[in-house]
C-alpha cells in the first residue's frame, strides 16, 4: 500500500493505512491467522530521524498516557534504513517488570524506520531530495497491551460480555446489553 | 544466537554484568530475548579437602572421609562424610555440599545416617552438580582455592547465556567475536582472541601455522591430497589443511565448558575445536577423516542427479545438481555447508584429518537446506553469508586449537583455492547526508570514530569519507547503511524526539474507509456491537474461493457472505446464556469468477431478543424484536451503506426484503434466520448489504414550514396479498406534493374486519408551503386517492 501511494501521489505524503492481513498461524493466545495491520508513511523534503521519532513517540503518549516512556532500538526491515522498533513502557506494571512484559518493563509496539532510498527510487521519487519514515503495527497486540487483554482469541469471539466492557459512551441505544 | 557472558569476557579482557550487557546490546545492536543464568544454583557448594580416607565399618564399598571444608559443615573443624566414590583420595580437593545445602534440582541435603555412621554432607560428582554426565566418581578439582571457598568462586562454571535475536542482515553477530566487537564499540576497549590454554598433558606443537597459505585458482595438492574446485559458483573460496597424527579424545574441560555454556554437547576434541571456532569467529569448519577418502582427493563439485549420501544423522539423502557436494574421487562425503557423511566422520581411530574452511554461496545453501529439510549451525551461517575475507584467520585459529587439544602435525601450509579474489568494498559517505537524514549535525571526527569502532576503515576523500567495509558485514551496501551504523552506535535514544512543523500530505482520505466509519457509527448508535469473525471456513456456496495452502479442511475457503459467521457468533453468545444480542460486521467477502476471484466490502447485522432495555416502571416484559425491527434496522443500514437503494419485499415466499439499486441490481437482503438456538432464544433476524462507496452530498437546508398542516387519519381494509408499501405508493402518487407526510400508525384484525382482510391506519399530513390549505381541498384530494386505491388495489376505507 505504501508503494502504491508513492507511485500515485507526489510528496508531501502522510498516510495511515489500515487493512486485514492473513498469516498461516493457527490460533493460540498470541497468534491469529487473520489480524489487522496499520501502516503509515510520511515522505517529504527535510524529514529526518528526529521527525520519525517525534511522530511515533507522540502517538504513543497520546494513545497510552502523556507520561508514557518510549524507546527506540535497532532492528532490521528490508524497506527501511535505519530501522527501529519502538517499545512503550509496559502498561500493566508501568515499567517495573511483570510477567506480561517478560520482566523487561517494555512492550513492543511497532516496527519502523526511515524509508530506504531504494524504495523511493523504485517509485520514481528522488531519494536525494526526499526522505521519509514508515511504520507498521498490529492493533490487536496494542489493544491487548492497552487494555490488559490476555488472549488474542477474545478479540474474535465477539462475546457480548467482552464487547460491552469496551462500550463506554457507545452502544447505549439498544437492547443488546 | 546464544552467547556466553564468560566467553565475551575472555574476548574483551574485562568482566561484564549480564543484564547491563543485554541492555547495551538491545539498545545498540540487536534485541536480547533472554538472559539465562547457568550454574547459579551451585552457590551452596564449597571446596573441601579430604584429609583422611578410612574404610566404612559396615560396608565394603563405602569410605569414611575426614573432610576439611574450611569450617563449612557446622562444627568449625573437619567433618566426617560417608562417600561411595571409588576415586576419593586423601589430600585432594572436591566439591562438597554441607548439610542444608540445596543441590541443583532443588533438593535440600539432610543429615543422614548411612549404615550406622552419620554423614555430614556429601562429596559431589559432576552429574550431581549438573556439570556433565560423569557419575562414576566424585569431581576432582585442580584449583588453588582454599577449602571453604565457594565452588562457583573457584571454578569457572557460573555463567550467563545471553540469547540474542540476530536479524538476518547481521551474520557477524552469530559469533562471540562479533558480539564482543559491538560491545567494545559501545563500552570501549578492544577485542583480542584469548590465548589457547596449553595443558600439562599437551602435545606436540603443530607445524608451520605461521607460514602463509598457498593461493591457487582452482586445483592443487596439499600434503599429498589433491583438491579440485570444480564449482566456483557454489563455492567461491575453499581452503584446506591436512593435519596428520592427531589423537582423538575428550576435550579439555575449558573447551568442553565453553561449548556447554552455549548449549552445545561436547563430542570429541576435533569436532569441539571446529565448533569452538564456529562460535568464536562464525566460520563453520569441517574436519574429516583422510583415511576414508578415496583418491585421496577432495573435489568440490555440483552433485550428480540421484547421487546418494548418508548424512551424520543416519539418513540417506538424494542430492541434485542444484547442490554443491564435497566428494572424494568416487562419491560425496559432505553436503556442502550443511552436513557431512557418517562415513567420513572423525572417530576415535582417526589420525589424519582434512580440515575444510570454505565459503559457500548463501542462496545455494538455502535451497539445499530447504530441499533436504536439513539444517545445521553451519547451514544457518552460510545462508546468511560468512566473512569471505576472514577465512585464513579462522583456519589458522582452528589449526592452533587442534594442535593444542589433539596434537598432530601440519606438514604443508594450508591450501587456498580462490579463483576470483575480491577485496573489501568501499562506500562513500557524505557527512552532510548524515545530517540531512538524522537531523542532527554530526562531526566528521565522530563519524570516523563510530565507524572505526566496529571495524570499518575510514579515509577522507574529496570532502567525503571513503569507508572500507569489512568482510563480515555483507549487509552494508550503500551510504544509507553506514548512516544507520552511525545512528545506532550513537544510540537512537540520543536523538531528540520533539515534534516539528510539517506539511499536510497530498493523499486524499480513502472514500471506502469513510464509508465504513459512517456505517459503524450508524450501527453502534442503533445498539449493535461490532463483531470480528474469521473470513475462513467451509465453502458457503459453489463460487467460494478455495485457499491454496489452508490450515485445515474446515478453513479451506474464503467466505462469500458475512451472515453465516455472525450466526456462529450469536450461537456462541447463546451458549453463554445471552438472550439479547445485536452484532454487526463490516468486512470483506469473496467470490470466484471465470476470471480472477473478486472481493468487496459488505455490512451485515444480526439481531435477536428484547426490542429495548427494560424500564423499572413498566413491570411487564419488553417485547422481542420482530420482522419489523429487522426492516427498521435494514433501512437504516442501507441508507448509510448503500444510499440510493430502495427496499422491496423479497420474492420467493420466505418473507423479508431486498435492497435494490436504481438500475435494478439487488445488493442486500434481510430476513429471519435459521440457527442452532436454545428453546429460550427469541427469533433471530439478519441483514447483509454490499458497501457502496459514495461520497455523500452535504444536506441542503429547506425553509421551515410557515403554513399550518391539515391532518387526516384513514383506516383502510387491505385484502390478503396487498401490502402497506403498495398502498402508500398509490396514496403518495395520487395525492401529489401536497401530501407532505404519510405514516402507518395501526394494524388491526378481528371483529368488524371482513375475513381475509386487515385494517391498516394511516396518518396523512397535508401542507402547502405557500398558502393555507382549505379543508375542502384536502377532502377532495383524499377522495381521489381513495378512489385510485379501490380501482388499483381493491382497497376500501373501513366504515365506522
Amino acid at each position: 500500500m505504501q508503494i502504491r501511494t508513492l507511485e500515485r501521489y507526489p510528496p508531501p505524503i502522510r498516510v495511515v493505512i489500515p487493512g486485514q492481513v492473513y498469516r498461516r498461524d493457527p490460533f493460540d493466545a498470541s497468534h491469529s491467522p487473520v489480524f489487522e495491520q496499520i501502516e503509515g508513511l510520511a515522505v517529504d523534503a527535510g524529514i529526518t530521524f528526529i521527525d520519525f521519532k517525534a511522530t511515533l513517540a507522540t502517538f504513543a503518549r497520546k494513545f497510552f498516557s502523556a507520561d508514557t516512556r518510549v524507546r527506540f532500538r535497532p532492528s532490521f526491515f528490508p524497506f527501511t534504513e535505519p530501522s527501529a522498533e519502538m517499545d512503550a513502557q509496559c502498561q500493566i506494571c508501568k515499567g517495573a517488570g511483570c510477567p506480561t512484559c517478560k520482566q523487561t518493563g517494555w512492550m513492543e509496539i511497532l516496527g519502523s524506520g526511515m524509508v530506504h532510498p531504494a524504495v523511493l527510487e523504485n517509485c520514481g521519487v528522488d531519494s536525494e531530495q526526499y526522505t521519509g519514515f514508515a511504520w507498521g503495527m498490529g492493533p490487536e497486540r496494542i489493544a491487548m497491551t492497552r487494555h490488559g487483554i490476555p488472549d488474542i482469541r477474545l478479540l474474535f469471539e465477539s462475546d457480548v460480555r467482552f464487547l460491552e466492557q469496551f462500550a463506554a459512551g457507545g452502544g447505549e441505544g439498544g437492547a443488546a446489553r | 544466537m546464544i552467547v556466553s557472558r564468560r566467553w565475551l569476557e575472555a574476548l574483551l579482557g574485562r568482566t561484564l554484568d549480564a543484564r547491563a550487557t543485554a541492555e547495551q546490546l538491545t539498545m545498540h545492536v540487536a534485541a536480547v530475548d533472554a538472559v539465562l543464568p547457568l550454574h547459579q544454583d551451585l552457590g551452596d557448594i564449597v571446596i573441601a579437602r579430604v584429609l583422611e580416607v578410612k574404610r566404612h565399618p559396615n560396608a565394603d564399598r563405602l569410605t569414611l572421609c575426614l573432610v576439611d571444608a574450611g569450617g563449612a559443615g557446622g562444627t568449625g573443624g573437619p567433618v566426617e562424610v560417608v562417600c561411595g566414590a571409588p576415586n576419593v583420595q586423601a589430600g585432594k580437593l572436591y566439591p562438597y555440599a554441607p548439610v542444608g545445602a540445596v543441590l541443583p534440582g532443588g533438593v535440600k541435603l539432610e543429615r543422614k545416617t548411612i549404615r550406622g555412621v552419620e554423614s555430614n554432607g556429601m562429596l559431589c560428582s559432576a552429574k550431581e552438580l549438573g556439570l556433565g554426565q560423569d557419575h562414576a566418581g566424585i569431581l576432582e578439582l585442580d584449583t588453588a582455592a582454599a577449602p571453604g571457598t565457594r565452588f562457583v568462586d573457584a571454578v569457572p562454571v557460573a555463567d550467563h547465556q545471553i540469547v540474542i535475536d540476530v536479524p538476518a542482515s547481521r551474520p557477524d553477530l552469530l559469533c562471540h567475536k562479533g558480539v564482543a566487537r559491538e560491545l567494545a564499540a559501545v563500552l570501549g576497549g578492544v577485542v583480542k582472541l584469548p590465548e589457547i590454554p596449553i595443558g600439562p598433558s599437551d602435545r606436540r606443537t603443530v607445524g608451520p601455522t605461521h607460514r602463509p597459505t598457498v593461493r591457487q585458482p582452482d586445483r592443487s595438492v596439499v600434503d599429498g591430497v589433491e583438491v579440485r574446485l570444480e564449482d566456483p559458483e557454489g563455492c567461491p573460496r575453499y581452503m584446506a589443511a591436512v593435519i596428520r597424527g592427531v589423537r582423538v579424545g575428550e576435550s579439555p574441560p575449558w573447551l568442553a565448558g565453553r561449548l556447554s555454556a552455549v548449549g552445545q554437547r561436547p563430542i570429541n576434541n576435533i569436532v569441539d575445536a571446529t565448533n569452538y571456532v564456529l562460535f568464536e569467529l562464525n566460520q563453520p569448519l569441517h574436519a574429516f577423516d583422510l583415511a576414508k577418502l578415496r583418491g585421496p582427493a577432495v573435489v568440490i563439485r555440483r552433485a550428480r542427479p540421484q547421487e546418494k549420501i548418508v548424512t551424520l544423522d543416519g539418513v540417506e539423502r538424494t542430492l541434485t545438481p542444484d547442490m554443491t557436494a564435497i566428494c572424494d574421487a568416487a562419491r560425496p562425503t559432505i553436503v556442502a555447508g550443511v552436513m557431512g557423511s557418517a562415513e567420513s566422520e572423525v572417530t576415535p581411530a582417526t589420525t589424519d584429518l582434512v580440515l575444510e574452511c570454505a565459503y559457500f554461496q548463501p542462496t545455494r545453501i538455502r535451497r539445499t537446506r530447504r530441499a533436504l529439510e536439513l539444517s545445521s549451525e553451519s547451514s544457518y551461517r552460510f545462508e546468511r553469508g560468512i566473512d569471505l575475507l576472514g577465512m585464513p584467520d579462522a583456519l589458522r585459529r582452528a589449526i592452533e586449537l587442534i594442535g593444542a587439544v589433539a596434537g598432530g602435525e601440519l606438514r604443508a601450509p594450508p591450501l587456498d583455492l580462490w579463483p576470483q579474489p575480491v577485496q573489501e568494498k568501499t562506500i562513500f559517505l557524505r557527512p552532510e547526508r548524515v545530517s540531512q537524514l538524522l537531523g542532527v549535525p554530526t562531526e566528521r571526527a565522530e563519524l570516523e570514530r563510530l565507524l572505526t569502532s566496529v571495524g570499518f576503515f575510514v579515509a577522507p576523500k574529496d570532502g567525503r569519507l571513503a569507508v572500507q567495509v569489512p568482510g563480515w558485514r555483507p549487509d552494508v551496501l550503500r551510504e544509507v547503511d553506514l548512516i544507520e551504523e552511525v545512528a545506532r552506535l550513537k544510540g537512537y535514544d540520543a536523538f531528540p524526539d520533539e515534534l516539528g512543523p510539517y506539511r499536510i500530505g497530498t493523499v486524499p482520505d480513502a472514500p471506502v474507509e469513510q464509508a465504513k466509519a459512517r456505517v459503524r457509527q450508524q450501527l453502534v448508535r442503533a445498539g449493535f456491537y461490532e463483531a470480528r469473525t474469521i473470513p475462513l471456513g467451509p465453502p458457503d456456496g459453489p463460487d467460494a474461493v478455495a485457499i491454496r495452502n489452508p490450515m485445515s479442511a474446515e478453513e479451506a475457503h474464503l467466505r462469500r457472505r458475512l451472515i453465516p459467521g455472525l450466526v456462529r457468533r450469536v450461537e456462541h453468545n447463546w451458549a453463554n446464556r445471552r438472550r439479547d444480542i445485536r452484532l454487526f460486521e463490516v468486512g470483506t467477502v469473496f467470490r470466484t469468477t471465470p476470471q480472477a476471484p473478486e472481493e468487496w466490502d459488505a455490512v451485515a447485522g444480526v439481531l435477536t431478543g428484547a426490542r429495548r432495555p427494560p424500564h423499572w416502571s413498566e413491570g411487564a416484559k419488553v417485547p422481542d424484536m420482530d420482522i419489523w425491527d429487522l426492516k427498521h434496522h435494514f433501512e437504516l443500514a442501507v441508507n448509510v451503506a448503500a444510499p440510493g437503494c430502495v427496499l422491496q419485499p423479497a420474492t420467493g415466499g420466505a418473507g423479508g426484503w431486498v435492497a435494490v439499486q436504481p438500475g435494478g441490481e439487488v445488493v442486500g437482503e434481510a430476513r429471519a434466520l435459521e440457527a442452532d438456538a436454545p428453546v429460550w432464544a427469541a427469533p433471530l433476524f439478519g441483514f447483509e448489504v454490499r458497501l457502496l462507496v459514495t461520497v455523500p452530498e452535504p444536506a441542503r437546508y429547506r425553509p421551515l414550514p410557515t403554513q399550518p398542516p391539515v391532518e387526516r387519519d384513514v383506516a383502510l381494509l387491505l385484502p390478503a396479498g396487498v401490502n402497506a408499501a403498495a398502498v402508500s405508493a398509490v396514496l403518495a402518487r395520487t395525492a401529489g406534493p401536497l401530501l407532505a407526510r404519510l405514516d402507518v400508525f395501526d394494524e388491526y384484525r378481528g371483529a368488524g374486519v371482513p375475513a381475509g382482510h386487515r385494517s391498516v391506519a394511516w396518518h396523512c399530513t397535508f401542507r402547502d408551503p405557500s398558502r393555507t390549505l382549505r379543508e375542502r381541498e384536502v377532502d377532495e384530494l383524499l377522495a381521489r386517492a381513495l378512489q385510485a386505491l379501490e380501482d388499483e388495489l381493491g382497497v376500501r376505507r373501513r366504515e365506522g
